[in-house]
């Protein structure tokens, strides 16, 4: 069976993070429209259809929640990669960090990411900050 | 002094004389060619006579003896006695022995002549005969004594000729007690002539006489020609009577008479030579004194104008003399005599005395030269006590006899005492030099060393001598790397041409330990601005630069400590943060799920949950923070407090809902600081102040500052809770809380924060407070800030 290619790709190796995630996306009805990449290749892996992607639909997503301490291939590397492929640009990157540190983020923005977002300690603060992102970034949200 | 004549009387061994120029003009001189004539004419009268007959014998009483006392015991004592005096200045053997005969021939014939009046011929002869062979033999050693000169000692001439002359004076008497007594064998018997004895004895004298003669007359020193010929026709003379007296038979004939005026004949010559030693002596003491009687006034008027003071002591006479200048120096009135004291000045310091003696006493045997300069001091009859300094001369006769002594002396008090000045600061500056921690030494611009200080020396466990004249390079402290000599050759050099330099450099000291010290290569320049010396110094920095080192390391280890505890409480509570907010969120979820499926105790636990897992996150949030502010680089700007103030006010509006608040704010100033972490700084202090006075009524907050040179002191003051000044040492700490947490929320960071950033900016922080009457917390901040962020990175001291 072809899977469909998905609208949303989440980036993210925490499980936990993910569930959190699908929670909020769910709420937004947004089911079954995201893909998980548990790490930095498998994410890359996805967008480029290798792999164990290879046999996937084609098509991009519209929106990537990015991660930046992922395994293989840190998040940083994904969107440098992402950014440098013009086949990608529309694709908004939103990277959902629990780093606190200001350079990342200045890294992240250099290279292209469209928001920076620390994820938050409360959950209605987290729910909150994916809604916006979905609002933003992806399509039938807005309309 | 003036040159001047010696005497013409034997080769001098000494030196000190010069060349002799015989003045040949006395009549003596010119009878020289002549001198010779009587003696064939004698000779050949008495052989002659003994021929033809000796003529009628004719011996009238006293005749003899007094004939033979004028010519010849007086003039032959006359002679003894010259030469004797002659002896003692001059100790020639020539002239002992010419004494000696001379005494001896007189002596016996005066014998001779009484014992011929009181008719003892046989006697007479027994000992004029005797003492005739005793003067040819002295003859014949005096003629060998002038042949072959030579001197005795000078210091026992007198006792020489004494005991000479008393020897033969009691050999004569004795022989003559002899004969008297009848113990020696007939010599002579009228008629007949000599027993073959008196012919044997007589004939040796006279052949000693002969050959005597012909040593001194053609064998004699040139120089001494007038005396020799003299005394070699003399001796001729003599001898040649002493064959008329060898060949008579008769006593009183007319040969016997003429030998008798052939000997006095002889015993003249020979007093002719003797006057003209005599006469020489005489001339030359005399040119001797007007030299220095010439020079002497010369000398004084030259002396009297340099305050010198002279003297003159003659050693013969003891008629010293001493200037008015020199009197004046030793204190004593013009006109008074010198006061003397064995032979010196009595004012000679007694602590000088015995050197000076012994001074004089070495120069006058010779063992010093005659010239001499020396420093000694002087007692001033009014007890002062002056330095001089005496230059002279010691004279002497040509045969070595110390005459009298010349000189000059000078008083040379303040010389003296500017050098024992000059010494004593010499010396301060030595023991100065010696006693300097650092190693000091002195070198010639060539790089030779010429002096080093006993710390130098002891360093390095060697001595002066070890050290001092080689170059510098090769003393024991640096020869022992090349690498190290050449740097040191190089900075010689470069020294050398007038500019200093300075280096750290690796020397060895005692016991081969290698020490690194601080050196330091200096030129000194003459008045002209010519390099004179280098002066190299140095401190050993060995144990500074081991304390320097550790210090580093040290601090190494420390700051890597440091961002190794930085990086845990940073990925501690980077890590920490995402399981807490797993667990918030998804018991956020849970309660969603399950409010209204539970009970109110259940609730209560679920609540409970939350607000723990909040408070983590915000204890793990501050962490971060505090662990951001140690690691974060200080951004300095000018800063207005009061935007600071105004800023912290709003946020804590906004953040808080607590009652009414009497706010008390001064107008602040303007400082240098990173404006964030002031921020920080003010909303940490003035929320604690919120926090802590929450409850009063109302709570009055107060902020203001006050300055002095140096710094801003800002305060924030509240009417809260206070603390109690016994846990102060707690406040500051991270994590360490003086409230609980149902009292009052809060990590226990926030003033760790404050301290960490005021510190950051080089400023303190300290606080007071009463339990419960209000705290007071102040920040000074300088006004300019160190921004040393507790990172040890002092500027080291790049040298060389």
């Amino acid at each position: 069976m072809v899977e469909k290619a998905k609208r949303i790709l989440i980036a993210e190796d925490e499980e936990a993070d993910v569930l959190l995630m699908q929670i909020v996306l769910e709420e937004l009805g947004l089911r079954d429209s995201w893909a998980v990449a548990h790490d930095g290749k498998e994410a890359l892996d996805y967008l480029y259809q290798r792999g164990d992607q290879a046999s996937r639909a084609a098509g991009k997503p519209e929106l990537i929640l990015l991660d930046l301490k992922l395994p293989k291939v840190n998040g940083l590397e994904v969107l440098q990669k992402i950014r440098e492929d013009e086949r990608f640009k529309p694709v908004a990157v939103v990277i959902f960090s629990s780093s606190l540190d200001e350079n990342d983020r200045a890294q992240a923005m250099s290279l292209g990411a469209d928001d920076f977002m620390i994820k938050p300690m409360d959950f209605n603060d987290f729910r909150a900050a994916i809604g916006q992102a979905v609002s933003a970034h992806v399509q039938k949200l807005r309309q | 002094m003036e040159t001047v004549n010696p005497p013409p009387e034997g080769d001098h061994n000494g030196s000190t004389d010069s060349v002799v120029h015989l003045p040949e003009k006395d009549g003596l001189g010119r009878l020289l060619p002549w001198i010779w004539l009587p003696i064939p004419i004698l000779l050949a009268a008495v052989v002659s006579l003994r021929i033809i007959g000796e003529g009628t014998v004719w011996e009238p009483p006293y005749l003899l003896g007094i004939l033979n006392f004028i010519f010849q015991t007086a003039v032959m004592l006359f002679i003894a006695f010259f030469a004797g005096r002659s002896y003692v200045l001059a100790p020639y053997l020539s002239v002992l022995f010419l004494g000696s005969g001379c005494l001896c021939f007189g002596v016996v014939s005066f014998i001779g002549a009484v014992m011929i009046h009181l008719d003892q011929v046989n006697l007479a002869l027994t000992i004029y005969n005797s003492g005739v062979l005793i003067t040819g033999m002295a003859m014949l050693l005096s003629a060998l004594a002038i042949r072959f000169p030579g001197t005795s000692g000078t210091r026992l001439s007198g006792l020489v000729v004494s005991f000479c002359y008393a020897f033969l004076l009691t050999c004569i008497a004795l022989l003559t007690l002899a004969a008297w007594a009848g113990l020696t064998p007939p010599f002579f018997i009228q008629g007949q002539g000599g027993t073959p004895l008196r012919q044997t004895i007589l004939g040796t004298a006279v052949g000693a006489f002969v050959l005597s003669a012909v040593i001194t007359g053609f064998r004699g020193p040139r120089r001494l020609k007038i005396f020799s010929v003299w005394f070699a026709g003399g001796l001729g003379l003599i001898a040649c009577g002493l064959v008329g007296v060898l060949i008579s038979q008769y006593v009183g004939s007319v040969l016997g008479w003429t030998g008798r005026f052939s000997q006095y004949l002889g015993g003249l010559y020979i007093l002719a030579a003797i006057y003209h030693v005599s006469g020489e002596n005489r001339r030359w003491e005399l040119s001797l004194k007007d030299a220095l009687l010439e020079s002497e006034e010369r000398f004084r008027l030259a002396a009297s104008s340099a305050n010198l003071g002279a003297y003159n002591r003659d050693f013969r006479t003891g008629q010293d003399y001493y200037s008015p200048e020199f009197l004046a120096i030793y204190g004593i009135e013009e006109g008074e005599a010198m006061p003397l004291e064995n032979g010196l000045p009595a004012g000679t310091h007694p602590a000088d005395r015995q050197r000076i003696i012994d001074q004089v006493r070495e120069r006058r045997s010779r063992k010093l030269p005659s010239e001499f300069s020396a420093e000694h001091r002087i007692v001033r009859p009014d007890g002062e006590v002056r330095w001089v300094q005496t230059t002279g001369r010691m004279r002497f006769s040509p045969r070595n006899v110390p005459l009298g002594e010349t000189g000059i002396i000078q008083d040379i008090t303040e010389r003296k005492l500017s050098e024992q000045k000059l010494r004593r600061n010499e010396k301060m500056l030595r023991d100065v030099l010696d006693n300097l921690a650092a190693l000091v030494g002195v070198m010639t611009p060539d790089g030779r060393l010429i002096e080093a200080n006993r710390t130098a020396l002891a360093l390095g466990g060697i001595s002066r001598e070890e050290a001092v004249g080689l170059p510098f390079e090769m003393t024991y402290w640096w020869s022992w790397s090349p690498e190290t000599q050449k740097r040191l050759r190089l900075a010689i050099a470069k020294a050398a041409a007038g500019e200093s330099c300075r280096y750290d450099a690796v020397v060895r000291m005692a016991e081969g330990k290698m020490r690194t010290i601080d050196f330091m290569l200096a030129p000194l320049f003459d008045e002209r601005g010519k390099v004179k010396y280098l002066i190299p110094s140095a401190i050993d920095i060995t144990e500074r630069m081991r304390t320097e080192e550790e210090r580093k390391d040290l601090i190494a280890d420390l700051e890597a400590a440091n961002r190794e505890l930085q990086g845990f409480t940073y990925s501690v509570s980077h890590d920490l943060r995402a399981p807490l907010r797993h667990m918030h969120s998804f018991t956020q979820l849970l309660k969603e799920k399950i409010w209204t499926d539970i009970d109110e105790e259940g609730r209560l636990y679920l609540e409970k949950v939350l607000k723990s897992s909040r408070r983590m996150a915000t204890l793990v949030d501050e962490l971060l923070e505090f662990s951001r502010m140690r690691r974060i680089e200080l951004q300095e700007n000018p800063v207005d407090l009061n935007s600071v103030i105004a800023e912290t006010r709003r946020s804590l509006l906004v953040d808080s809902d607590d009652g009414e608040i009497l706010w008390k704010i001064s107008e602040l100033p303007i400082i240098r600081g990173d404006e964030e972490m002031l921020q920080l700084v003010f909303s940490n202090l003035v929320g604690n102040a919120v926090k802590f006075s929450a409850g009063r009524a109302p709570a009055v907050i107060e902020i203001g500052y006050r300055q002095t040179l140096q710094e801003c002191v800002l305060f924030v003051r509240d009417n809260g809770i206070g603390f109690d000044m016994q846990y102060y040492d707690k406040l500051f700490g991270i994590f360490q809380r003086l409230h609980t947490h149902e009292e009052i929320e809060g990590t226990g960071i926030g003033l760790a924060n404050v301290a960490r950033i005021v510190e950051r900016h080089g400023g303190r922080v300290w606080a007071e407070g009463k339990v419960e009457e209000g705290a007071v917390f102040f920040v000074a901040l300088p006004w300019e800030s160190r921004k040393n962020g507790g990172k040890s990175e002092e500027n080291s001291d790049s040298r060389g």
